[in-house]
C-alpha cells in the first residue's frame, strides 16, 4: 500500500520534472478560473495549481510548443461542499487523474497578438482537439496570456451519474485563463 | 357587523403569506443535512424563490397596510395592546429581515439568486467566505425568533376567541362568518 503510494507519488511528479521552456509561469499574477451554472445561478471557481511549458519564439509564433499540467486536486468550485464533491469520482476523479493537460499542436497568427491555439485537451483520461483563441500582450519583459473558451464538461465525463442532468449542472462551462509568463532565465522573486 | 374585520385584501396577504412562510421555513430546515445533490440544489433554488416571492408579497402588503389602515384592535388591557403592537411590528420586521439575511447569505456564499430562472438578483454582499457561517447563524436565528412570535401571535388568537370570546380572530378569517 505504501509503495503504492510512493509510486503514485512519482507519477504525479513527473510532469514538474520535465519543464525547460523559455518562459515560465508567473504564479502569483495568474489566474485559471471558471465559471459553472448550477440550477441556473453562475458560480465561479478556479484551480490553484498549474504548471507550463513554453517554448515561444515572438518572431517564430507558429513553432511554438505549449502545453500546461493543471492539478486537478486544487480546484476550488466556489463553495467548501462544491470543492469536496468535485475532486471525487463523479467529477474530476483527483485520485486516479491528478492531472489536467493541455498540448499544443498548431499555433496560427491572427492580427495584432491574436492567435489560434490548436491542441489536445487531457481530462480524466479523455483527450480531445481543441482551438483556444488567446491573446498576447508584451508587458516589460513579461508576456501576458489571456484567453477564453467554453469547455463541455459531459465531453470529459465531469460530472456523471446524477450530476449528468444538465438542468441541474450546465454542460457549458466558461473557462477563463490569464497567464503572466516570464523570461525562464529571469530570477524568481 | 362586519365594520372592524380586516379587508378581503389585507386578509387575502395574511394567510398567502402564512403559508409561504410555514411552508419555506419547514422546508428550508429540511435542506440543513441533506448532502450535495442535484435535489439539493433544486430544493435550495426553490427555497429561495419562495423567500423572494415571501419578500415581493410582504413588500405590497405594508404599503397596502399602510395605504388601507388596519381596524382598530379589540378592546383589551393597555399591556395586551401594546404587546401586540411589539409582535405585530417584529413580525413584519422579520418577514422583511429573514428573506434579506437568506439573499445576503446566498451573496456572500457567491451563488446568485436567479429568481425564478428568469432574473439574476444583485449580490448584496460580495463574495466573502468567513461570514457565510455568520449570515447563516443570522438567517437560522431570525427564523426561530418568527417560529416562537408566531407561536405566541398563535396562540394569542386563540386566547382571544376561546377566552375572551371577541373578534380577534373572526376578523381575520379567510372567509368571514357572519358574526353577530
Amino acid at each position: 500500500m505504501n509503495g503504492l503510494r510512493l509510486l503514485l507519488c512519482c507519477v504525479s511528479l513527473v510532469p514538474a520534472l520535465s519543464y525547460a521552456g523559455n518562459w515560465r509561469l508567473d504564479q502569483a499574477q495568474s489566474r485559471l478560473g471558471f465559471q459553472y451554472r448550477a440550477m441556473g445561478a453562475p458560480v465561479e471557481g478556479e484551480f490553484h495549481r498549474y504548471q507550463a511549458d513554453i517554448q515561444w519564439d515572438p518572431a517564430k509564433p507558429s513553432r511554438a510548443r505549449i502545453r500546461l499540467d493543471v492539478d486537478t486536486g486544487s480546484i476550488d468550485a466556489g463553495l467548501p461542499d462544491a470543492t469536496s464533491e468535485a475532486i471525487k469520482g463523479e467529477f474530476f476523479d483527483s485520485r486516479r487523474y491528478p492531472w489536467a493537460r493541455f498540448v499544443s499542436s498548431a499555433v496560427q497568427p491572427q492580427d495584432k497578438g491574436r492567435y489560434l491555439l490548436q491542441g489536445t485537451l487531457t481530462i480524466k483520461g479523455i483527450s480531445r482537439p481543441v482551438s483556444l483563441p488567446i491573446l498576447l500582450r508584451a508587458d516589460g519583459p513579461a508576456q501576458q496570456l489571456k484567453g477564453t473558451f467554453i469547455l463541455k464538461r459531459l465531453d470529459y465525463g465531469i460530472g456523471q451519474g446524477q450530476w449528468a442532468d444538465t438542468s441541474a449542472l450546465a454542460d457549458e462551462v466558461p473557462v477563463a485563463f490569464s497567464f503572466r509568463l516570464l523570461p525562464a532565465n529571469s530570477p524568481s522573486r | 357587523m362586519t365594520g372592524s374585520a380586516y379587508t378581503p385584501v389585507a386578509r387575502f396577504f395574511h394567510w398567502l403569506i402564512a403559508a409561504f412562510l410555514v411552508a419555506n421555513f419547514l422546508f428550508g430546515l429540511s435542506l440543513e443535512n441533506l448532502p450535495l445533490s442535484p435535489i439539493k440544489l433544486q430544493r435550495i433554488t426553490w427555497h429561495k424563490w419562495t423567500g423572494i416571492t415571501i419578500l415581493v408579497l410582504v413588500s405590497m402588503r405594508l404599503i397596502y397596510r399602510l395605504l388601507v389602515r388596519p381596524p382598530p384592535p379589540e378592546p383589551g388591557p393597555e399591556w395586551q395592546l401594546r404587546a401586540a403592537r411589539l409582535v405585530h411590528g417584529s413580525l413584519y420586521f422579520l418577514m422583511f429581515a429573514i428573506p434579506f439575511s437568506g439573499w445576503c447569505l446566498s451573496s456572500a456564499a457567491g451563488v446568485p439568486v436567479v429568481y425564478l430562472n428568469l432574473w439574476e438578483l444583485p449580490a448584496l454582499l460580495p463574495k466573502h467566505k468567513a461570514w457565510v457561517d455568520g449570515l447563516k447563524g443570522l438567517h437560522l436565528g431570525l427564523n426561530i425568533s418568527m417560529a416562537v412570535l408566531v407561536l405566541v401571535h398563535v396562540l394569542a388568537a386563540l386566547k382571544h376567541h376561546i377566552v375572551d370570546r371577541d373578534m380577534t380572530l373572526l376578523r381575520m378569517l379567510p372567509i368571514l362568518k357572519r358574526y353577530s
